[in-house]
């Protein structure tokens, strides 16, 4: 890694850990090795909220070009929202591509990721299966979106439907998180939810 | 009648007037005798902190620091931001627009 990226990375660390104001809004990070060339950050779900309550991971890795080039961000935890991924994680966030600028911090990204929370934007979707979902059945991505939360994420939220329609799948021998994942993409109707994994 | 005693009366204001003016430190509440000048001075730039590498301005950039160059030098753009030299040469190589505003990179002016 570069001198002007480790240097600016140990200021940028300094920053989000002595910030009072990041603590509050349920920002940190931890440094995984010496070289800070893997951060973790985490995230605490915005209020208001199907995220609410759950404490998100993200992997962070930076480039040898930092700050010229974005780090690297993508969700270790898994989350029902149209602009990441279900299955991987990555996020779709323009300042984390083509809108990256090298005054960006890794304190404005994760502000960022947390505000893209609070406002998805299902017209430039990274999963188009929860975008849909979004758009054309909300109570069910809210539903789908607080169930993942409360799986995955440490929320508080309990639905029993949905976790007695997992626990129907996982009596026929499917892994919890395939039947959780199949079931939220098929808007939890099982016969659907079975036919795609049977079949 | 009436007159006269108004006569009176602007003589000895002016009389009043002429001993105040006769004795100043007497009418004054104080006196300045000594006056000590304090100024304050500042870099001229929006903000003294280099955004790309979070060094002072006025401090060779992080890369300067281990490489040293002539180089290192602060840059203005047109939209008044502005950023070290070389860490400013770096960015643009990529993308032509200020890290702040996002406004086309146009230098306006140079400083040692």
């Amino acid at each position: 890694m570069s001198n002007i990226a480790f240097n600016r990375l140990q200021r940028e660390c300094k920053e989000v850990v002595t910030n009072s104001e990041i603590s509050e809004t349920g920002i940190m990070i931890e440094i995984l090795n010496e070289n800070l060339t893997e951060i973790k950050g985490h995230i605490r779900g915005p209020p208001d909220t199907p995220y609410a309550g759950g404490m998100f991971d993200l992997d962070i890795k930076i480039p040898d070009q930092y700050p010229f080039s974005p780090p690297n961000v993508k969700f270790s935890t898994k989350i029902w929202h149209p602009n990441v991924s279900s299955q991987t994680g990555v996020i779709c966030l323009d300042i984390l591509k083509d809108q990256w600028a090298a005054s960006l911090t890794l304190r404005t990204v994760l502000l960022s990721i947390q505000a893209l929370m609070c406002t998805p934007e299902p017209k430039d979707p990274q999963d188009a299966v929860v975008a849909k979902q979004y758009m054309e059945k909300p109570a069910v991505f809210k539903a789908t979106a607080e169930y993942w939360t409360t799986k995955f994420a440490k929320g508080a939220v309990k639905n029993a439907g949905y976790q007695a329609l997992v626990d129907k799948l996982k009596d026929m021998g499917v892994r919890e998180e395939e039947a959780v994942s199949v079931l939220s993409c098929n808007n939890w109707d099982i016969n659907r939810s079975t036919v795609y994994i049977f079949s | 009648m009436n007159n006269s005693s108004n006569a009176d009366s602007q003589e000895g204001s002016t009389s009043a007037q002429k001993q105040k003016t006769a004795n100043p430190s007497e009418s004054r509440p104080f006196v300045l005798k000594k006056w000590n000048a304090l100024a304050v001075w500042a870099w001229d730039v929006e903000c003294d902190t280099c955004a790309i590498c979070r060094v002072h301005l006025m401090e060779e950039c992080l890369r300067c620091q281990s490489e040293p160059s002539a180089e290192c030098y602060v840059v203005w753009g047109d939209c008044n931001h502005s950023f070290h030299h070389c860490c400013m040469t770096q960015w643009i190589r990529q993308n032509n627009r200020c890290p702040l505003c996002q406004k086309d990179w146009v230098v306006s002016r140079t400083s040692k």
